[in-house]
């Protein structure tokens, strides 16, 4: 579980107002995003590709 | 008779067409059962009785002077509360916009009415669009109309709740990482995902800007066939809009799936409830019956959606609500803004490595769809649960289950459809997904319509 502080401070400083009851849930959410992510390993060159990114054709001319 | 209320959209359209039934009689029918039935079931936010008469009348007034626009012509209709229309309030499921009135129409909105749809009223939806039950603490939570103390699913929930209780015959959803197919599943009935890019989103307020997608929503795969055809198309006010021509989905629907080739991935296999896995191999015995060739495939790469799935829709979604989360923060339920401050502490790297696996996630379903014609899983893992008074505990539970199986489709942009496949133990309704490749929604619409043709929600695991 990643520290109730990391989660504090990286509230305060962006200015999120921070509540002490949001907090266990702002843990949870961010553990299985952490441990959702051991599967990458298994693709070494995932670094490599070219990331899916929106691109307003419309600019571009 | 069966009852105008439970009528598909198809059959009240051939009504309307030949004049037995008048639009502003089955306008009054719906609006009469939203006042009697929706207090218990708060599907609609703002029902809009007098918009939807006026419309009705008009309607009326121009098929009986021989003005037949087509097929929705003086359909009534359910609006997911995240699309903006005129001089209409439109509240995103959320405190944070319960006074916010668009000064237009989205694109798909406008498309829809100028096919002569009558608008019954916004729809419930699960706060921002951003979670999967249904619950909703400012409007009231939507409720399963198989069984109320169910929840319905979301986020497009009013949508999919009024279409099982016959308080609209049509209606609009969106899914960013599930909303459309996920509650489709928990009421038995039918939604497509379509395309990324092939429905305009402009007029749609965002959740996550690389995931989000507008579809139709019914109880009956001809009834979606019937909408996609207007609400597909490009839209030069979307800078995501795709570029192609729209095919004739209603065509052909009657084609069949012999000697079609289906893949079921082993992802979705793991971590099913019993009754869905029980449902899911029934579903795939009756797909042989009816001449599909069945195989197995497997895509590693989908072990990286959950992860993809939530650092894109967290941090997205966050980039959205970070103003107001700052200054408004108490306007959000907990459920939401946990979720969305979670985005805040995710990082570039991260954004970029979960962008980087989508592209691989794309690339893999490519490669799958030379060898097989469509794909099939459960829409979700979990029968439908009952509501739980740990109602912000669920809800962020219900999301971590359900996202692996539902976020795939929005990573890789490909069209799904939610079907219903039977009933569980408790007689609630369970669904799975026919999912193609890029622009196949017209295969997709064939094999749903052949398997609408089995009447899919007689089989029952509920015991007597």
């Amino acid at each position: 579980m990643i520290d109730t502080s990391i989660i504090r401070n990286g509230l305060q400083v962006q200015k999120f107002p921070v509540y002490q009851t949001d907090i266990p849930y702002i843990q949870q959410i961010m553990y299985v995003m952490y441990h959702s992510k051991e599967p990458l390993d298994k693709f070494p060159h995932l670094n490599m590709t070219i990331p899916v990114t929106i691109v307003d054709k419309g600019l571009l001319q | 008779m069966t009852d105008i209320t439970l009528m598909n959209a198809t059959e009240l359209s051939w009504l309307i067409k030949s004049r037995q039934l008048s639009p502003v009689e089955l306008t009054m029918r719906l609006l009469n059962c939203i006042n009697n039935i929706d207090p218990m079931l708060h599907t609609y936010i703002t029902p809009l009785p007098e918009i939807a008469l006026s419309q009705a009348r008009e309607a009326e007034n121009q098929i009986m002077s021989g003005m037949y626009k087509g097929p929705l012509h003086g359909i009534p209709i359910g609006i997911k509360d995240n699309m903006y229309t005129k001089g209409i309030r439109t509240t995103v499921g959320s405190k944070l916009f319960a006074d916010f009135i668009p000064d237009e129409d989205a694109t798909v909105i406008n498309r829809l009415l100028g096919a002569g749809t009558i608008m019954l009223g916004k729809q419930n939806m699960h706060e921002l669009a951003a979670g999967s039950t249904g619950t909703n603490p400012f409007f009231g939570n939507t409720r399963n109309p198989w069984n109320t103390n169910h929840m319905p699913g979301g986020s497009s929930s009013g949508a999919a709740a009024s279409l099982a209780a016959g308080l609209t015959p049509i209606a609009t959803g969106t899914d960013t990482f599930g909303s459309i197919r996920l509650p489709a599943a928990m009421c038995g009935v039918y939604g497509i995902k379509p395309t990324y890019g092939l429905i305009s989103t402009h007029g749609i307020f965002p959740t996550a800007v690389s995931l989000d997608t507008v579809g139709p929503m019914a109880r009956s795969v001809k009834d979606l066939a019937m909408m996609l055809q207007y609400m597909a198309g490009y839209d030069e006010n979307d800078p995501t809009s795709l570029q192609v021509s729209v095919p004739n989905y209603y065509e052909d629907l009657n084609k069949g799936i012999s000697q079609l080739k289906i893949g079921i991935p082993t992802y979705y296999l793991e971590g099913l409830d019993p009754d869905i896995e029980h449902l899911f191999n029934n579903a795939i015995q009756s797909l042989q019956d009816l001449g599909a060739e069945i195989k197995e495939v497997s895509i590693p790469e989908l072990s990286m959606s959950t992860y993809s799935g939530y650092s894109i829709v967290t941090g997205e979604a966050s980039i959205t609500h970070y103003e107001w989360l700052q200054n408004h923060s108490e306007k959000y339920s907990t459920d939401i803004r946990s979720f969305f401050l979670a985005g805040t502490l995710t990082n570039t790297p991260q954004y970029l490595q979960s962008q980087q696996a989508r592209r691989k996630m794309i690339e893999a379903f490519h490669k799958v769809f030379l060898d097989v014609d469509i794909m099939v899983a459960p829409t979700i893992p979990i029968t439908t649960p009952a509501y739980s008074k740990n109602w912000i505990e669920q809800n962020l539970d219900v999301v971590r289950r359900c996202i692996p199986y539902t976020v795939p489709i929005n990573l890789t942009g490909v069209p799904s459809l939610a079907v219903p496949m039977g009933l569980d133990q408790n007689g609630l309704p369970a669904g799975m997904q026919f999912i193609g490749n890029h622009l196949s929604e017209k295969l997709l619409l064939q094999v749903g319509n052949t398997w609408e043709n089995i009447e899919p929600l007689k089989f029952s695991l509920k015991k007597n």
